[in-house]
């Protein structure tokens, strides 16, 4: 690309800077068969997690998910394999990248923080924005942009569970000198 | 899981026992579905080969699942996770091992400060994590 073919890009990319994206209200509350089913395949064993008796008699007087589920409970399912992804301002990014030959995708970094721990019947509420885009870099794996999206986590009455940035690099592989991928 | 772990009892430079995990096709695809993780490239094989990978590999969801998991086992029931910062890097593919570690890197005002790493067998760092665990006191 010309350099005023990669400013107007630039222009397109940053408009989607505040953009919310993929916001979800979670289909299931917080319940103990997804819990214990999640626990089996990740070895946690916290009677906390897995027996409401045991937790009721414990510190915290009440069975809690594991704090790592937070994103989990928002996914949209099987759909994602059957049909694929739904139309959202971060896929029309992507498909903008793709177009430019930023074909290569590779996730980077992601933070959760938690407010405090989800307890049987709350509904996870996930509200996404793309939080900011970054200037051309040269990575190891070709040149790109990282963006980052942004997610907060409330409950159905609205209190704050907790929050996640998740950081992508969507690049150039080295070796295909800006053709877009078909 | 280990006996609790309070406030007082850990300081910086204390190590968690190394933990090896095979990285088995089935681990991949059940941690995917468990975390409702539905891409293609977690469970389909040849998708995954479409898009430049050897075979199948690990969804994030799933490494911060065993971070947790790992964290759980060292600090104990009553621990209460506040952040997961994770660092990705080389993928979990089938047929190799992923070998935690982790070291305490901070102690203040009941909470502690632990960084793990999961190294893979073959293809290098797959993920260096820091978590901040609040512990009772």
């Amino acid at each position: 690309m010309s350099s005023e073919d990669i400013a107007a890009f630039e222009e397109k990319i940053k408009a989607f800077v505040g953009r919310e994206c993929g916001s979800s209200t979670a289909k299931d509350a917080v319940n103990k068969a997804m819990i214990r089913h999640w626990c089996e395949v990740m070895g946690n064993t916290n009677p906390d997690h897995l027996d409401e008796a045991e937790a009721a008699a414990g510190s915290r007087g009440a069975l809690v998910a594991p704090a790592t589920m937070l994103f989990a409970w928002g996914q949209a399912g099987y759909a994602v394999a059957a049909q694929g992804r739904e139309q959202d301002p971060q896929t029309q990014l992507f498909d903008l990248f793709d177009e430019h030959g930023y074909v290569g995708v590779v996730a980077t970094n992601t933070t959760q923080e938690y407010d405090r721990e989800l307890r049987l019947g709350e509904v996870v509420h996930a509200r996404t924005v793309i939080d900011n885009i970054s200037e051309r870099k040269k990575t190891g794996l070709g040149e790109g942009y990282f963006y980052e999206t942004v997610t907060e986590f409330t409950n159905q009455d609205g209190e704050p569970l907790g929050r996640q940035s998740f950081k992508v690099l969507k690049y150039c592989p080295k070796n295909t000198g800006g053709e877009a991928a078909q | 899981m280990s006996d609790q772990i309070k406030q007082g009892q850990v300081k910086v430079g204390d190590t968690l026992p190394p933990r090896e995990i095979p990285i088995t096709t089935s681990l991949i695809v059940s941690g995917a579905l468990a975390t409702r993780d539905f891409q293609k490239v977690h469970h389909d094989k040849a998708v995954a080969q479409a898009s430049g990978m050897p075979d199948v590999f690990m969804n994030i969801l799933t490494t911060q699942g065993l971070t947790e998991s790992y964290l759980r086992d060292w600090c104990g029931r009553d621990a209460v996770f506040r952040k997961l910062t994770i660092h990705l890097g080389a993928p979990n593919i089938p047929g190799t091992t992923m070998t935690m570690t982790g070291e305490v890197k901070s102690c203040a005002d009941g909470l502690v400060e632990v960084e793990v790493l999961g190294q893979n067998s073959q293809w290098g760092m797959h993920v260096k994590a820091l978590a901040t665990i609040a512990l009772p006191a």
